[in-house]
C-alpha cells in the first residue's frame, strides 16, 4: 500500500479535505473554553497550602497526562509501521509527536510556572518528575532531528519507527520517577472534592481533543506537501523529458 | 557454522582489528583522559564542593568517551561495504547485533578499565575492596545498557548526514535516567555511604530492555543492506 492510497480524505479537486480537521479544532476549542469557564467559576479559587496557585494544575496535570497518551500513541504507530510497512502509521506517528510535544511543552511551562508559585524556584532539578518530563521532551526533539535528518524516503519512516518504539522506554520512568529516584518534592494529589475531580476528568477530555485537532492539522499540512512535492517531481520529469 | 560460533568469529573478528587499527580504543581513550582534564579546569578537585559532583564528573567522562566508541561500532567500515557483506553472509542479524554490542562492549570496558584508575589518582580518591567492586558492577551494567542501545542508534546514523551528533542528541536523552542512576550508586560509594542495590537492578532493568529492543529492532535498521533486503 503506497502513501496516496492511505492519504487522508480529498476534495473533489484532489486536495486533502480539512473540513473533518475544522469541526475537531472548532469543537476542541468549545471544550477548552468550558475548561477555562469550569476553572474560574466552578472549582474552589484556593486549597490548603498553595493557595490559588493550584488552579494551573487544570492545566498543567492534563497536559501531562495527555502527553503520555499521544507518545503512547506514537509507539504503537510505530510497531504497526514496522509491520504493515503502511505510510499512514509513519505520518500518523509524525503528527502526533508534533502534538507531544506542544503538550509536553505546555505541561514543562506550566509545571515551571506552579513550581515558582510553590517552591520560588523556576526549576527543580531533584524533582524526578520534571526532570523526566524534560527529557521526555528531549527525546522526542531527537524524533524531529532523525526525520529531517535523513533524506532517504525508504530508510526514514523505518528508523524514525525504531526510534519512537524506543523513546517509549520513558513514558513508565515518567510515570514511576518518584517511586524509584527518590525524593518526591513533585505534588502527587492536590485538593480533593468531586468538583475537583470532575473539572480534572473535562480538563483531561478537552486537553486530548484540543492536542490531536493538532495532528489533525499536522497531518492535512503534511498531506498538502506530499502532494505539492509529488506534483513539482511530475512537473521536473516532463521538463526532463521535452528538453 | 551455528549462530554461537558465527557469534564468537564475529567478536574474535572485531577484537583481532581493533588490536591491529586502535580504531576505537585510542579515541575513547584520548577523549576520555581530556575531559578529566577539563573538568579538573572547570571544577577546582582541590575543593571540598567537588565531594558532591565527583560521581557525576567520572560518568560524564565515561560516557562522552563511550560515545566515541558506539559511533565507531559501524562507522568504522568505512563506507558501509563491509557491513553489506557481513549481511550477505549466512549470519543471523540478530547474531550480528549481539556481536557488535559484545566487541563494542569490551572496547568500552577496556577504556573504562584505564580511565575509572585515572580518575581516582587525579582526583585523590581511595575506595575500599567492597566499594571498588560496587563501581565495578555499576559501571559494567551502565555501560552495557549505553552500548547495547547505542550500537543500534548507531546502526541508524553512520551513514546519516551528521550522523555522529545526531547519536548523541538521540543516545544521551535515552540514557539519562540510567546515568542518574549510576552517578547516585558511585556517589554513594565515593561518599562512604551505603549502597543501594535497587540502583543495580534498575540499570538490570534498563539492560534487558536495551538489549530486548536492540534484538528486536536491529533487523528493521538494516533492512535495505544485504541479500535479505
Amino acid at each position: 500500500m503506497t502513501a496516496t492510497d492511505t492519504a487522508p480524505s480529498t476534495t473533489e479537486s484532489g486536495r486533502p479535505a480539512a473540513g473533518p480537521f475544522v469541526v475537531h479544532a472548532l469543537g476542541a476549542l468549545a471544550l477548552l473554553v468550558a475548561l477555562n469557564w469550569l476553572v474560574t467559576t466552578y472549582v474552589p479559587f484556593a486549597v490548603e497550602g498553595i493557595g490559588s496557585s493550584y488552579l494551573i494544575m487544570y492545566y498543567h496535570v492534563p497536559s501531562a497526562i495527555v502527553t503520555t497518551l499521544l507518545y503512547g500513541f506514537v509507539c504503537l504507530a510505530s510497531i504497526l509501521y514496522l509491520v504493515t510497512r503502511n505510510r499512514l502509521w509513519d505520518r500518523l506517528a509524525r503528527a502526533y509527536v508534533a502534538a507531544g510535544l506542544l503538550a509536553n511543552a505546555v505541561t514543562l511551562l506550566t509545571g515551571s510556572v506552579w513550581a515558582k508559585a510553590a517552591w520560588n524556584h523556576w526549576w527543580d532539578w531533584r524533582d524526578p518528575r520534571l526532570t523526566s518530563v524534560a527529557i521526555m521532551f528531549l527525546m522526542y526533539l531527537g524524533y524531529v532531528a532523525l526525520n529531517a535528518s535523513v533524506d532517504d524516503e525508504e530508510k526514514r519512516p523505518r528508523y524514525a519507527a525504531v526510534f519512537g518504539i524506543l523513546a517509549a522506554i520513558n513514558i513508565p520512568i515518567v510515570k514511576k520517577a518518584i517511586e524509584w529516584f527518590g525524593m518526591a518534592s513533585h505534588p502527587q494529589k492536590v485538593g480533593t472534592g468531586p468538583e475537583i475531580t470532575a473539572t480534572w476528568t473535562f480538563g483531561i477530555v478537552a486537553f486530548l481533543a484540543f492536542y490531536t485537532a493538532i495532528a489533525q492539522w499536522k497531518l492535512h499540512r503534511d498531506g498538502i506537501r506530499e502532494r505539492v512535492e509529488a506534483a513539482l517531481a511530475r512537473v521536473r520529469k516532463i521538463e526532463e523529458a521535452s528538453a | 557454522m551455528t549462530q554461537p560460533r558465527l557469534f564468537g568469529a564475529l567478536v574474535r573478528w572485531d577484537v583481532i582489528r581493533e588490536l591491529r587499527r586502535w580504531n576505537s580504543l585510542v579515541p575513547m581513550a584520548l577523549i576520555a583522559f581530556v575531559t578529566l582534564f577539563v573538568f579538573a579546569f572547570a571544577v577546582d578537585p582541590t575543593r571540598i564542593e567537588l565531594q558532591r559532583s565527583r560521581g557525576g564528573i567520572l560518568w560524564a567522562t565515561l560516557l562522552l568517551a563511550a560515545s566515541v566508541g558506539v559511533d565507531r561500532a559501524f562507522r568504522g567500515d568505512g563506507d558501509g561495504r563491509l557491513l553489506e557483506a557481513l549481511l550477505v553472509a549466512p549470519v543471523n542479524r540478530a547474531t550480528l547485533y549481539h556481536a557488535r554490542v559484545c566487541s563494542t562492549f569490551l572496547f568500552v570496558l577496556a577504556m573504562a578499565a584505564a580511565v575509572v584508575p585515572a580518575f581516582f589518582v587525579l582526583y585523590d580518591q581511595s575506595v575500599g575492596v567492597e566499594g571498588a567492586l560496587w563501581i565495578g558492577a555499576c559501571a559494567a551494567l551502565a555501560l552495557f545498557g549505553f552500548v547495547a542501545v547505542g550500537v543500534l542508534l548507531s546502526a541508524m546514523t553512520w551513514s546519516v548526514r551528521g550522523g555522529d551528533v545526531l547519536l548523541r542528541v538521540l543516545l544521551f536523552p535515552i540514557l539519562l535516567p540510567a546515568f542518574a542512576a549510576a552517578v547516585d550508586l558511585t556517589s554513594r560509594v565515593l561518599d562512604g555511604r551505603e549502597a543501594d542495590s535497587r540502583a543495580l537492578l534498575l540499570l538490570l532493568a534498563f539492560d534487558l530492555t536495551f538489549l530486548g529492543a536492540g534484538h528486536l529492532l536491529f533487523e528493521h535498521v538494516v533492512k535495505d543492506l544485504g541479500p535479505q533486503g
